[in-house]
């Protein structure tokens, strides 16, 4: 491990409570120098887990740290967005050298060519080294750090999967560069960029017309957000947009709500267990990791197939939730639903008592399931007698 | 000037390393168990320091506190608000307990009354035995704590001055009383109040006829603002609601910017350096803590004076700058600023070399310095 990493040594300062901050010190070849890091991993992190974690990257990580460390706790709190880690890089009084770019490409060179290569060949590889990433990484700037963050995007496989540009000081003709880029993008790629009405008059209006040209970007890897705050200035925008920001990178990873249920499941052509692996898959491809569906979305599933009457959905996601999780009785409890709804009352009193030996989860009221047993097998023994 | 105000000047602060959140078993006797808190002291707090800070009382901590902290970290290092103490109560698995109010008259009753008293009687008043906390306390709460926090207004000393509303569920009879209590409140209040277009529907029809009626209050004690966020959910909202209620608290907290500048500043009749003296002295009354000048402010005022020639306006700002930082470069500079534009130029030049050993600013460095003096002594 330490030889793959001959070029950085790494000194812990203080590593307290699970879920504080860490500060550490890496240094860096291509820079020469040591350079400070603020490093948050999720709550309860396990390195020996198998989880992987998307990596935020926050520049100017002096101030802008701390707001993102509290809108992700928040956001992860209620499981809008996947656990992360995110790391502050401390810029202090370096800005001005790891800004530096030329005038007319708006590109780093010298000092910013030299914090380019920090970033790209030796700080990513430190994190991803050291901690369990996935491949999904989000770069946050504010001011002139905006402007270097979209020059990542400039390779043919960007660094970043996400950038975050707060009131970005675009510097020489970067912004149109960057829109025929982003032509061209073959990777997904998530793109926000906010202003506010207080702010810097000429980065206001730059932004303005960065965003004017982004709007005719067509290109389905691209999924470009803008907004403008009324009210805020440079410096007060920073945290609402943060907000925003994760809100809609994270978009689709959120639980089910009510306007996916109704404008996409709902309308779904094909069987709902289609649509939630479909769902899942897109997750996975797009974050680089693993969502587990939760009993609530497959209850709020099967909520929309009895709405469709679709019987078959109900089946495919009973058999979806079993393999999913056997040791669970909500897939042999929907099969159960299944089987008496088609008339087949015995085989459904089977799988009720099934389900009842298997482990019972929260929301499927034990008592319910079995006077709903005891109805059928009525039901069984009168049709039985019938016989 | 308005590069000057508008120039993105990076305050470095590496002691950073204190800013770690504290967590602490709170033993209740009102409660009669034990309460996790946590709390996060200003960067580089320190308690021999005589300054108070504003103390923020967050509800519901399990959630709210982090992205509180963030926030007020955040806002207070660009000089927006103060730097504050911020106590967060964990209530997760006590919450409808804490939050019990009585279903006929509709106040806090049983549990809901003792955490009542746990947060005015216990809670604060170890906060502030421990730590430089002032009087101006704000409470924040979401959801069933938004409503909660309300019942401290109808003390009559409400325990806090600023009430920070979250999509609130509201108690019956809550509309009809706030109208009545806010409308004759005889300090200065402030509430904020936020729902979302996507806010669960029963809240969000609720609170959008709260503030129907709260916006017909006329009492010029009473600062409130609402929000209704769109594209936003019951969650969602709180990220876009917490600066939003910051700034408003602070409104009149904040540094000098290009507006009041040109409206206010360049035109107040007694001088720029009065107007500064004012606008502090409204701070210290209105907030009932010391603003320490920043400066931000010192230059805005520097150059208004310089523009309109008042020397005496000058010469008391270089006075105030000595007074507020004799150890910064920012004393020598302004001292030195007025004896050159008052022509004084030997003065000026050893003003200017007497502050090549102390300490940088954020604004003035060693270079600043030495440019002035080469330029003064050609």
């Amino acid at each position: 491990m330490k030889k793959a990493l001959f070029f950085l040594y790494a000194l812990l300062f203080s590593c307290t409570v699970i879920a504080q901050i860490t500060y550490k010190k890496i240094e860096s070849k291509k820079l020469n120098t040591t350079r400070q890091l603020k490093i948050k991993l999720p709550k309860n992190y396990d390195p020996e887990s198998n989880l992987k974690h998307p990596v935020i990257v926050v520049f100017d990580g002096d101030y802008l740290f701390e707001p993102v460390v509290g809108q992700v706790a928040f956001q992860t709190y209620f499981d809008e967005i996947p656990k992360s880690i995110i790391v502050g890089i401390v810029q202090s009084k370096d800005r001005n050298y790891d800004t530096f770019c030329d005038e007319v490409s708006g590109l780093p060179i010298e000092t910013g060519a030299r914090f380019y290569e920090f970033i790209a060949q030796e700080l990513i590889p430190y994190i991803d080294n050291n901690y369990n990433t996935s491949k999904f990484r989000v770069a946050i700037g504010h001011n002139t750090m905006g402007n270097f963050i979209n020059s990542f995007l400039f390779k043919a496989e960007p660094l970043f999967q996400a950038y975050i540009n707060l009131s970005p000081d675009f510097k020489g003709n970067l912004n149109t560069n960057l829109v025929s880029r982003l032509e061209w993008l073959k990777n997904d790629v998530f793109y926000y960029l906010a202003t506010c009405d207080k702010d810097i008059k000429y980065i206001n209006e730059i932004v303005h017309e960065t965003n004017a040209q982004l709007n005719t970007v067509n290109n389905k890897s691209l999924t470009y957000y803008f907004d403008e705050f009324k009210g805020d200035n440079h410096y007060t925008m920073v945290t609402g947009a943060l907000s925003n920001a994760f809100d809609k990178i994270f978009e689709i990873y959120k639980p089910l709500d009510e306007k996916e249920l109704k404008e996409k499941v709902l309308t779904y052509e094909g069987t709902l267990d289609v649509y939630m692996v479909k769902r899942q898959k897109r997750i996975e491809d797009l974050f680089g990791i693993y969502k587990p569906i939760t009993e609530e979305e497959f209850e709020k599933v099967v909520n929309i197939a009895e709405q469709r009457e679709d019987l078959e959905s109900l089946q495919q996601i009973g058999k979806l939730a079993s393999k999913l999780d056997p040791e669970s009785s909500l897939g042999t409890y929907y099969l159960a639903l299944y089987a008496e709804k088609i008339g087949k009352t015995k085989k459904a009193v089977k799988l009720y008592e099934l389900a009842l030996e298997l482990d019972m989860k929260s929301f499927i009221d034990r008592e319910m399931i079995l006077s709903r047993v005891e109805s059928l097998k009525y039901v069984a023994e009168d049709y039985q007698e019938e016989d | 000037m308005k590069k000057i105000i508008y120039s993105f000047i990076l305050i470095v602060s590496l002691q950073f390393l204190n800013a770690q959140v504290i967590y602490e078993p709170f033993e209740s006797s009102k409660l009669g168990e034990t309460r996790e808190i946590k709390i996060q002291l200003p960067r580089n707090y320190d308690p021999e320091d005589k300054f108070e800070y504003p103390l923020i009382i967050v509800l519901d901590g399990d959630y709210l506190f982090e992205p509180m902290i963030g926030n007020v970290d955040y806002q207070s290092y660009w000089g927006e608000m103060p730097k504050c103490v911020v106590v967060g109560i964990n209530q997760s698995s006590s919450r409808e307990d804490d939050f019990f109010y009585d279903k006929e008259i509709y106040f806090p009753a049983h549990n809901g009354a003792l955490f009542f008293e746990f947060l005015g009687k216990e809670l604060i008043p170890y906060i502030e035995s421990m730590y430089n906390v002032s009087e101006f306390r704000i409470v924040v709460g979401h959801d069933l704590s938004a409503n909660f926090l309300n019942f401290y207004l109808f003390k009559t000393l409400p325990l806090f001055r600023a009430y920070v509303s979250f999509s609130p569920e509201l108690a019956p009879e809550m509309q009809n009383r706030l109208h009545e209590r806010l409308s004759d409140v005889t300090t200065d209040m402030f509430y904020y109040l936020a729902t979302a277009e996507n806010d669960v529907k029963k809240l969000h029809n609720s609170i959008s006829e709260l503030n129907t009626s709260l916006s017909t209050i006329d009492n010029p004690l009473f600062h409130y603002r609402y929000d209704n966020f769109e594209d936003t959910n019951h969650y969602s909202l709180v990220g876009l609601g917490i600066p939003k209620a910051m700034n408003q608290i602070f409104e009149l907290y904040k540094p000098i910017n290009i507006n009041e500048y040109k409206e206010k500043v360049l035109i107040y009749p007694e001088g720029p350096y009065k107007y500064l003296e004012k606008k502090y002295k409204d701070i210290e009354g209105f907030y009932g803590f010391k603003k320490k000048v920043v400066e931000n402010d010192l230059r805005a005022i520097a150059s208004a004076s310089k523009k309109i020639g008042d020397m005496e306006s000058l010469r008391e700002l270089s006075k105030l700058a000595k007074k507020e930082y004799p150890n910064s470069m920012i004393s020598a500079y302004y001292q030195g600023l007025y004896h050159e534009y008052n022509g004084n130029i030997k003065k000026a030049i050893n003003y200017y070399q007497s502050g090549l050993l102390l300490d940088e600013s954020d604004y003035i460095e060693k270079d600043d310095l030495l440019d002035k003096i080469y330029e003064l002594k050609e």
